[in-house]
């Protein structure tokens, strides 16, 4: 159990080849933005380190759905690696669209709908593990944060959509009729979402496999103090 | 005339690689120190006669 299946090593590899062939995307294959400059090349990863961001706040409510429709411990430790990974890359897009705001909105930070939301979201995800901390039974630590991690999804729809909604001076890139990005620019941007997509299914594997191992650690624990 | 980002790109993309680098050093970490506390207890488990 202990040493990592053959696909997840392989995973890691695909990972690892698909990460080398974006950035070299970015930085050789997509062209120069005229008004923005170099800057603008931080929207690749930007964007796709947001959508890691909310892929894992998708998948911790529907494990802590999961969860609490049949009461198996596996996806409460699932529904907290999505959490972890879907905190960490929020917050590498947060602060990655505050270095590109500075030269272009010449401030690292607006009270703007769309970076009000994101923030908002954040939290929402740091108090998740702040609740974890305060209960200490663990099956009604699994089951208050199942539901928490269902109802602080509302935070994810309500940020993608905020600068539809709102008035905003958050770019739209892409909109339901067009894609506001030249073909290259365009290609190195899906081929940056497909590349983190397969990072993010790597990551999850890992967290899980440390989830469930720490599980199997506190079980023997509990076995030792009977 | 486009105008010089590049220390902001720079910047930007050593969050973004020094951010993910931390992550995964920190489930290696957390995984080496599960593994060890893992075989302490097991060994604990074996001196009292409750092997697993």
């Amino acid at each position: 159990m202990h040493k990592a299946p053959k696909a997840l090593r392989l995973l890691d590899g695909v990972s690892v080849l698909l990460l080398v062939v974006a950035t070299g995307m970015v930085f050789l294959y997509a062209p120069v933005e005229r008004t923005m400059g170099l800057v603008q090349k931080v929207f690749y990863f930007h964007v796709s380190a947001n959508w890691i961001g909310m892929l894992g706040f998708l998948v911790a409510a529907v494990a802590g759905g999961i969860y609490l429709a049949r009461g198996n411990r596996f996806w409460d430790v699932l529904e907290v690696a999505a959490v972890e990974i879907g905190l960490v890359f929020s917050l590498i897009g947060i602060v990655t669209g505050s270095i590109w705001a500075r030269p272009i909105w010449n401030t690292w930070w607006t009270w703007d709908p769309r970076l009000v939301t994101v923030a908002v979201m954040e939290l929402i995800y740091i108090a998740y593990f702040m609740l974890r901390q305060g209960i200490e039974d663990p099956e009604r630590r699994a089951r208050y944060a199942a539901v928490y991690a269902i109802v602080g999804f509302l935070s994810v729809p309500l940020t993608f959509l905020s600068i539809r909604f709102y008035r905003s001076i958050h770019p739209v890139v892409i909109t339901s009729s067009s894609a506001q990005l030249s073909p290259k620019m365009f290609q190195t941007f899906m081929f940056s979402l497909f590349t983190f997509t397969v990072l993010f299914v790597d990551l999850l594997w890992h967290r899980l496999r440390l989830g469930l191992l720490s599980e199997q650690v506190e079980r023997l624990r509990m076995k030792l103090s009977e | 005339m486009v105008p010089d980002t590049r220390t902001y790109m720079i910047a930007g993309y050593v969050v973004i690689f020094s951010g993910m680098a931390v992550y995964v050093l920190s489930l290696m970490w957390r995984w080496r120190r599960r593994l060890a506390e893992l075989a302490q207890v097991e060994e604990e488990l074996r001196e009292i006669g409750k092997a697993p």
